[in-house]
């Protein structure tokens, strides 16, 4: 399962990386930006990302605005939601406002940081990534 | 932010949602193919169920999930979009509703389930053909495509089109290469016919015209130029396109003058020169022979085009925006309105010290909490496309119940509005459509009788007029049986036998309890009716009027004020105290002569100008003691279309008010409908002079 | 193509059914040409019979009413139903005929 990690904040990134690494290839990203790049590449390059886990406060580009952009270049790929890759939202902030607003830009499951390991292969399983 | 708060916030942004999916739900009824509306609703499907398991809510969570996957089934085109899936679409935002209210949704929610497992066990082949053809109905008649349609943004270009003269020498039909741009997307053709000559001139067979069309399209230039791909080479061809400036407000519509200049018709010193004239800019053009009617004609047309872009932009995009409880908000006019108090109060405390550093600091925090007052309010403002939008829905049902096929159609969805307003305006409207789909329309049998299109249409429309809304309800049904009217209000008595003014009959319909249905059918005609509209909207101090055509329909404007808090008053002395009358009811102020007064009681009747006017001594309706020993003054009040005469000891002067809710124990007076603090912090009783007319002429 | 005229004091009616086009326009031209030199003061045109039209006669239709204007006189077009195929065709070329000759339109 090849999966983006976007998260500006190291110890986030290096706790989901330990969990995510032993499902396949894991690629970094510390904001959006980063991460709409990679996103682009992996679709030019024939083989997208299956999973991409999303933080929404990050420098240059937040969370949004990069699942917004991560959306359309799958759109103009061809790629439909069902298709795409499931993004997970991470964030400390789960109050209504960002979470309405990640579902309503097509986010596939939202986590509350803390990130704990447990929900997270719930969502994982869920999403029907995980057996 | 807290989970309770997150919960309470869900709940409410779900239900915005919930009136956007049904608003979406009923234009997808009549335009299937259009696959927007379709991603929409399954975006705030979607949206609900994600948020709605975040928040605690599984039950409704889990009931959404299905209906989403049904709408993504639909997005990818194994479903077709036809009346099964809108009526499970419309149902499960019902269902949803109630479950959002706590409710389990019982045997409905089940029945909802079922319905979507019965779809999907229909053979999908069939379903992709059915979509096909429910695409091709709507389109009217299957047209070939030379080129798909455009997925770009709607963008807006224009073109001069000058051919040569002998261009249909060539064979070219100008009527198709017109009908191909046309299919692009909406046009607008404008011919410059000024060149054409008399007949003793005319060589018949030469074109002397020329054109200006407009055209907003999803399409890129090239596609727009390769319609012209024959006529190229005979003709003088320019397209360009409109760029849309964007402003914070969004886009912004160009005036009438920027887009002559724009387009090299008039230049910059004509426009100042046309502006002195301070009249409508195109006729001021036309008349001063700076252009011809023709190139105002395609400068408005484009002007329209860039408008509609913008409300469809507006409309369409998520704009950024943040959540506010409404509580939170009302809490902050609140304060608001306390500030401005303080403020009034510290101003004329200043004025005492003229000179000083003090009345500078004052004036300074004056202009300050004028802004921040405005600044608050406008943050209550909402647009009421959403609040429209529900009516769809309504529409739709009272359709089905009244048998009759009716259409909503909705316009000026922008106009701003306080959303406390907002909320009070539902049950009017509700009332009105629905006395337009009962008594309004007529039966299709007898509207194509009439030779009129079987499908009745009622049309909202809302527009800013000033420092007021105007609503207008229209429909093209019968209008006003206005001799039932007559008889009916003859019958009870209201009007004498022999009245013949239209306006007085009219307004009969605002009369308690007044009904010209022979027969009560669950939707109207119990005569609960127009008056409590106009109850209704008393109480949000607006105003209500009627026009009606006979045989073309009838049309009720509602203009309401911006927002509720602060109003212009008329400040007044009673008893030693100050009480506020709304201006917008004041017609004038006169002295109250002794010839006026009554010898017994104390109301009684003033002549005015040869009209004979009733008058309120409001110590009275105050219960307030003792005489007034001074001339006493007349407040002329305008309530419910009557002149009313409301005596007071003294007129101070005109006043903005804030006004403040009354507490429980003094709302129960009805005199009165709110309070304010003024400037020297004693406290003025604002008056529902409805009310008190009401209460002592007894209407 | 088939052009009626019929005088009477006062005013001139033509008819015109049929293809109105660019090959016709000669001859329509010299039917128009003539209704402007009778010197009857209205001219009443029935079209409701064209089966088809294109921007010549449109144009030829503006150039007649340009003329008779210039010397004070008038033309008034028949009411044409909804939808016939000469209000389209002016539609689609942005020509406002109705504009034209609505104030112009005797009732049936």
């Amino acid at each position: 399962m090849k999966t983006l990690i976007v998260e500006d904040d190291f110890t986030s990134r290096l706790l989901l990386q330990e969990i995510l690494k032993k499902y396949g290839e894991t690629h970094i990203a510390v904001n959006g930006k980063e991460a709409v790049e990679a996103v682009r590449l992996a679709l030019e390059s024939g083989e997208h990302y299956r999973l991409i886990c999303l933080d929404i406060m990050m420098p240059e580009m937040d969370g949004h605005e990069a699942l917004t952009e991560i959306r359309s270049l799958e759109k103009a790929k061809g790629l439909d939601v069902t298709d795409g890759a499931r993004v997970i939202m991470t964030t400390a902030m789960d109050d209504m406002k960002n979470v309405g607003k990640a579902y309503y830009n097509l986010c596939d499951a939202y986590l509350a940081k803390p990130i704990q390991k447990a929900k997270l292969l719930e969502e994982l399983a869920s999403l029907k990534l995980l057996p | 932010m807290n989970f309770e708060d997150n919960q309470a916030l869900f709940i409410e942004e779900a239900r915005d949602r919930l009136q956007t999916i049904e608003g979406s739900l009923v234009i997808l009824e009549k335009q299937p193919a259009d696959m927007d509306l379709v991603n929409e609703v399954f975006r705030g499907l979607h949206t609900i169920k994600g948020s709605g398991s975040m928040f605690g809510f599984q039950s409704v969570a889990d009931f959404t999930h299905h209906v989403e996957s049904l709408f993504d089934e639909v997005r990818s085109g194994h479903f077709p979009v036809d009346s099964r899936i809108i009526d499970i679409g419309l149902r499960s935002v019902d269902c949803i509703s109630l479950l959002l209210a706590g409710g389990d949704g019982g045997e409905e929610r089940l029945g909802i389930l079922s319905a979507i497992e019965g779809l999907e066990g229909d053979g999908a082949g069939e379903r992709v053909s059915r979509a096909v053809r429910a695409a091709e109905a709507e389109e009217g008649e299957p047209r070939p495509r030379v080129t798909a349609p455009g997925s770009g943004p709607e963008r807006i270009f224009r073109l001069s089109f000058r051919p040569q003269k002998d261009l249909l020498h060539r064979g070219v039909r100008l009527e198709t290469l017109f009908r191909e741009l046309s299919s692009l997307g909406s046009c607008h053709v404008t011919a410059v016919t000024e060149a054409v000559p008399e007949l003793g001139e005319l060589e018949p067979s030469l074109l002397h015209m020329s054109w200006l069309i407009t055209i907003s399209t999803r399409e890129d230039l090239e596609a727009v130029r390769s319609v012209f791909i024959f006529v190229e080479d005979y003709c003088e061809l320019a397209i360009s396109p409109v760029e849309l400036g964007a402003g914070e407000e969004g886009i912004m519509v160009p005036k009438l003058g920027e887009i002559l200049v724009d387009r090299g018709f008039l230049q910059d010193s004509d426009v100042e020169e046309i502006r002195q004239e301070q009249k409508p800019f195109g006729a001021v053009a036309i008349d001063k022979g700076k252009v011809s009617a023709e190139h105002v004609e395609a400068a408005l047309a484009e002007q329209a085009m860039v408008r509609t872009i913008g409300s469809e932009r507006e409309s369409r995009q998520e704009a950024a925006t943040i959540r506010v409880r409404k509580e939170k908000l009302d809490g902050l006019m609140d304060l608001v309105g306390e500030l401005v108090i303080l403020q009034a109060m510290m101003e004329q405390e200043a004025k005492k010290d003229s000179a000083g550093a003090f009345a500078s600091l004052s004036e300074n925090l004056g202009r300050l909490s004028a802004d921040l007052r405005d600044t608050s309010m406008s943050m209550r403002i909402v647009p009421l496309q959403e609040f429209f939008m529900g009516f769809q829905r309504l529409v739709r049902d009272l359709s089905a119940q009244v048998g009759k096929p009716l259409r909503l159609e909705i316009s000026g969805g922008s106009t701003e509005l306080d959303k406390n307003v907002i909320e009070l305006l539902k049950d009017p409207l509700v009332h009105i459509i629905r006395n337009s789909a009962d008594h309004g329309v007529e039966t299709p049998e007898l509207r194509s009788r009439l030779g009129k299109a079987p499908v009745a249409t009622i049309s909202i429309d809302a527009r800013q007029v000033g420092p007021r809304v105007e609503i207008s309800i229209a429909d093209d049904g019968a209008g006003l049986d206005m001799g039932r009217i007559r008889e009916r209000a003859v019958e009870k008595g209201l009007i004498g036998a022999g009245e013949t003014d239209e306006e007085r009959i009219r307004s009969m319909v605002f009369e308690p309890g007044f009904s010209t249905s022979e027969k009560t059918t669950d939707i109207s005609g119990r005569g609960v009716g127009l008056d409590v509209v106009k109850r209704n909207l008393e109480r949000l101090r607006g105003e209500v009027s009627l026009s009606s055509e006979e045989g073309r329909g009838a049309k009720l404007t509602l203009s309401i004020p911006l927002t509720l808090v602060i109003i212009d008053g008329l400040l007044v002395m009673i008893g030693g105290h100050n009480y506020v009358i709304g201006l917008n009811q004041v017609q004038e102020c006169v002295d109250m002569t002794a010839s006026a007064r009554g010898a017994g009681g104390r109301d009684s009747m003033l002549n005015l100008r040869g009209m004979t006017i009733p008058i309120i001594a409001l110590r009275e309706s105050l219960m307030i003691d003792g005489d007034y020993d001074g001339l006493a003054r007349l407040v002329i009040v305008n309530s419910e279309g009557a002149s009313v005469g409301l005596e007071v000891d003294a007129v101070v002067g005109r006043k903005q008010v804030v006004i403040k809710p009354l507490s429980r124990a003094v709302s129960s007076i009805k005199a009165v409908s709110g309070a304010t603090i003024l400037g020297d912090g004693s406290v003025a009783l604002i008056l529902d002079v409805a009310e008190i007319v009401r209460a002592r002429i007894g209407r | 193509m088939n052009i009626q005229i019929a005088e009477s004091p006062g005013d001139l009616l033509l008819s015109i059914d049929g293809r109105a086009g660019i090959d016709e326009s000669d001859e329509l031209a010299s039917a128009f040409r003539k209704a402007l030199e009778s010197g009857a003061p209205l001219v009443r045109l029935a079209l409701s019979g064209l089966s088809a039209v294109d921007v010549s006669f449109l144009q030829l239709l503006l150039s007649l009413e340009l003329s008779l204007s210039r010397g004070g006189r008038s033309l008034a077009l028949r009411p044409l139903p909804a939808g016939h195929v000469l209000l389209q065709v002016a539609d689609l070329l942005g020509i406002n005929v109705k504009r034209l000759l609505a104030s112009k339109t005797e009732s049936a």
